[in-house]
This record gives C-alpha cells, sequence and structure tokens, in this order.
C-alpha cells in the first residue's frame, strides 16, 4: 500500500479515454490527478510536491512529449524520489532504451492487462515505500547510536577519572592535578593544530581522546609502595629507579584492559603511560626516546606533567610563581622538550 | 443494440476491452460512443492528403492507441502497420493501408452508431 502522505497517482495522457481508463483502475487505492501533457503534469509534480506516490506517463503528447518531461524533470531535479511509468502503445527497443536512460521505472506497453499493470506497478511503489521507511528507521537508529555513543564516552571518562583520582588520593592529592593535566594537553594539541605542527591534524573527538588519556599517565603508581610514593624528602637511587617502574607498570595496565584495541583512548593512554617522562635529548626514561621518537602526545603530557608539578604545593616542595615555572621550562632546567612545542606553550603561557 | 452485442457485427475483442475498462460496461459503451466525435481520423484524413509524414505517424499513433483499447482489433492491426511503414519509410504503403483503415472506421462509426446511446 501507498505511504499514507503518498496517495496521490498522476495520469499523463493527452487521449482523455487513456487517462479513463487508468483513473478506473487506480481509483479504488489512489486520489487521481490527471494531466494532459508533460507541462502541466510538471505543475502538478509541484503542486501535489511529496504526496505523489506514481507518476503514469504517455509518450506521444502535444505541447510537452513524455520523455521531453523526464528530461525536464531531470534537469530542475523535480521528483526524483518518484516512480515514474512509461505506458506507451510504442514499446520499441529505441523507446525503451530512452525511456529507461531517463529513470522510468517500468515501460508498459498498450493496450495492456489492467491486472498485470496494478501488480507491476504496485511492487515498484511497496519498493519505494519500504526504501523510504527504511531509510526514515536508520536516520532514526543512528540518532539514537549517536546518544548512545555520548552516554558511553562520558561513561569511560569517568571511570577514567575515578579510577586515575583514586591514585591521586593514594599520593595524598586533591585530584586537581589530573584536571589540569587534562586541560593542558587539550589547549597544546589545539594550538599545536592551529600551527599545523605535523602529526597533529587532529578532530575535536581526537583531542578529547588525547585529553581524556593523559588523566591516565600516573595509573602506575598504584604498583608503587607507599614508602617510596609518599616519602617526604628525597628518595634514595634505588628508590628512584623503583618510582620510574610506574610508566612501564601504568603500559601494563593498559594493555591487559580487555579489547584495549578497540578504543583509540586505550592506544593513546598506553603510549603516555609509558612515555611522559622522557625527554628530548633522550635522557628520559624507560625507553630513552629521543626527538620525534616519542609521539607529540606524551611529549605534550611530559611537559604539562612537569608544569603542574613545578607550580603545585607538593610534600617535598613549595610552588613556585607561574612565570618562574615557564622560565624553568623553556630553559630546560627541567630536561629538555621539543623547542616547537616549549614555544607553543610560551604562545599560551597567558591562558595558564 | 448493447455492447455485448457487438461482436455480432465487428471483430471485436470484448474480454479484453472489458477488462481494461474495469468491467464497466457502460464506460467502455461511452468511449466506443466517443469515438463518433473523435477528430484523430480526420487529422489523420489531412495529413494523408498532404503527406506529411510526422503528421500521418503522430495520428496513426494515437489511433492505434484508442482502437487497441476499444478492442477493435482490425483497426488497431491497421493503424500498427502505418505507424510502422512510416517509420520505416515504406511511404508507398501508406495510401493503401489507409484506405483499409478508412472502411475499417467506417464500418465501426455504423455500427457503433446502433448501439443504445449509453447513460439511457
Amino acid at each position: 500500500m501507498a505511504g499514507t502522505e503518498k496517495n496521490y497517482l498522476l495520469i499523463v495522457d493527452d487521449v482523455e479515454m487513456n487517462r479513463a481508463i487508468l483513473s478506473s483502475i487506480f481509483e479504488d487505492e489512489y486520489k487521481i490527478i490527471e494531466a494532459e501533457n508533460g507541462q502541466e503534469a510538471l505543475k502538478m509534480l509541484e503542486q501535489y510536491d511529496g504526496q505523489i506516490a506514481a507518476v503514469l506517463l504517455d509518450v506521444v503528447m502535444p505541447v510537452m512529449n513524455g520523455f521531453e518531461m523526464l528530461q525536464s524533470m531531470k534537469e530542475h531535479n523535480i521528483g526524483q524520489d518518484i516512480p515514474v511509468f512509461l505506458i506507451t502503445a510504442d514499446a520499441s527497443e529505441k523507446n525503451m532504451y530512452e525511456g529507461y536512460s531517463l529513470g522510468v521505472k517500468d515501460i508498459i506497453e498498450k493496450p495492456f492487462i489492467p491486472y498485470f499493470l496494478k501488480q507491476r506497478i504496485r511492487s515498484v511503489v511497496d519498493l519505494y515505500c519500504t526504501k523510504e521507511q527504511l531509510r526514515e528507521t536508520v536516520e532514526h537508529q543512528a540518532e539514537i547510536i549517536e546518544e548512545k555513543v555520548k552516554e558511553v564516552n562520558a561513561l569511560s571518562r569517568n571511570v577514567i577519572e575515578t579510577l586515575a583520582l583514586a591514585i591521586e588520593f593514594r599520593s595524598g592529592e586533591t585530584g586537581q592535578h589530573i584536571q589540569n593535566i587534562y586541560q593542558l594537553t587539550r589547549i597544546l594539541l589545539r594550538a599545536l593544530r592551529e600551527k599545523g605542527y605535523p602529526g597533529c591534524e587532529l578532530s575535536d573527538e581526537q583531542i578529547e581522546q588525547i585529553a581524556t588519556a593523559s588523566m591516565m599517565h600516573d595509573i602506575g603508581k598504584i604498583a608503587i609502595p607507599d614508602s617510596i610514593l609518599n616519602k617526604p624528602g628525597r628518595l634514595t637511587p634505588e628508590e628512584y629507579e623503583e618510582m620510574k617502574i610506574h610508566t612501564l607498570k601504568g603500559a601494563e595496565m593498559i594493555e591487559r584492559m580487555p579489547n584495549v584495541e578497540q578504543n583509540p583512548v586505550f592506544s593513546y593512554a598506553y603510549d603516555i603511560c609509558r612515555h611522559h617522562h622522557e625527554r628530548w635529548d633522550g635522557s628520559g626514561y624507560p625507553d630513552h626516546l629521543a626527538g620525534e621518537e616519542n609521539s607529540i602526545w606524551a611529549q605534550i603530557v611530559a611537559l604539562a606533567d612537569v608544569y603542574d608539578a613545578l607550580v603545585s604545593r607538593r610534600c617535598y616542595k613549595e610552588p613556585f610563581e607561574k612565570e618562574k615555572a615557564v622560565q624553568m621550562i623553556s630553559s630546560g632546567e627541567c630536561g629538555m622538550f621539543n623547542p616547537e612545542l616549549v614555544e607553543v606553550f610560551l604562545k599560551i603561557k597567558e591562558n595558564l | 443494440m448493447k455492447v455485448c452485442e457487438l461482436d455480432q457485427y465487428l471483430k471485436v475483442d470484448l474480454e479484453g476491452a472489458l477488462a481494461r475498462f474495469m468491467g464497466r460496461e457502460d464506460m467502455y459503451a461511452r468511449f466506443l460512443y466517443k469515438l463518433q466525435q473523435d477528430e484523430t481520423f480526420q487529422k489523420l484524413t489531412e495529413a494523408v492528403e498532404s503527406q506529411t509524414l510526422s503528421e500521418i505517424e503522430r495520428y496513426a499513433h494515437t489511433l492505434k492507441g484508442v482502437l487497441g483499447n476499444l478492442g477493435l482489433e482490425e483497426g488497431y492491426q491497421t493503424s500498427s502497420e502505418l505507424v510502422q511503414a512510416v517509420r520505416e519509410d515504406h511511404t508507398e504503403k501508406i495510401e493503401p493501408l489507409y484506405l483499409v483503415l478508412k472502411e475499417q472506421m467506417q464500418t465501426y462509426l455504423n455500427v457503433i452508431g446502433m448501439l443504445e446511446q449509453p447513460g439511457q
């Protein structure tokens, strides 16, 4: 059956008898509208826009014939979602080719048998209805999926944040650090993208994923004993070596999570956990990556981590002034960073 | 005379024609009756006289459709051949085919004239 809103059938034929015959065949299924030539029919297509289920079209007509009408429909993008059927006394090969190439759905030769005509038209119209309904269903489902994806993303961010927070609480901190890293990572990524830094051609979504992953940079600290983690004062060389292991432990934890490869956040997180203590000159740990051997996001988190540590109060130190902290980073006092990254960092320092 | 008696006077596909008019004898009769006022054949005559091929093709084509729908088989056949003759450029066939068609049309109009006027 025709859809509820598309219940008109347009019959285009210059011979009254032909229109009357077609009309009597379909009048129990459709509201019938008639046109005597292509030009009239085009007007009706506009007038009844969105309400016509199908067009039955004669070929030979005065003023504007069927082919000219099809051509005009194509050119002006009229009724392109309506199935058109040629009803012609001349179903020659040439006409059939021309008809199909102009987009008609079926060609029916006159004189026709009404029953067969009805079946042929019904099956195409039904197909169009189904297609339309499917399209609407898919559209609707896509909206739902988009909604669900947002929910899942928010949920996974919550879980990640909670995990990172739990670990930070262990070190007697407030959770402000991971928030700061998250914000700073985002700001730096956006600034690098704007600058056109190679490898930073990222979408907003990817930046969000990396920033979320940055919150996990220290999760490996869960494997570090309290005595080292919360020791006031300097660590012994042995203790320091053990502390360094948090990078490897963090990466290992990420690696062991189920379905890691399906969530880009975790592949960023792996990199960030493992490499947020590397330095530009290769003097960092654990893999002594130098220069661009390290990913830009791990480099960013490394810088953000150092900056936030400098401006925060810790059990072993007082906070530095922002200006001082920025200066310490740019001078290389806290290890070498990517000069281009530092340059961008200096540019955004007002927003800190 | 009633529509169902037509086949006593003419070679006509009553069954097919009535099926096309959804079994509605009154509608079929109405359009048979209308053939008396139909100008297509007159226009075809003029086209044949002036030897305007495109017009001959066009009116023969229209007539073919009308006669086909009405189940008037011989006339349908002749007008089909006339269309074909023009398309295949057999101009020598046009005149004889036209004359056959003229006779067939005359018979149709005579017999139709004997029908009870539809709607009465």
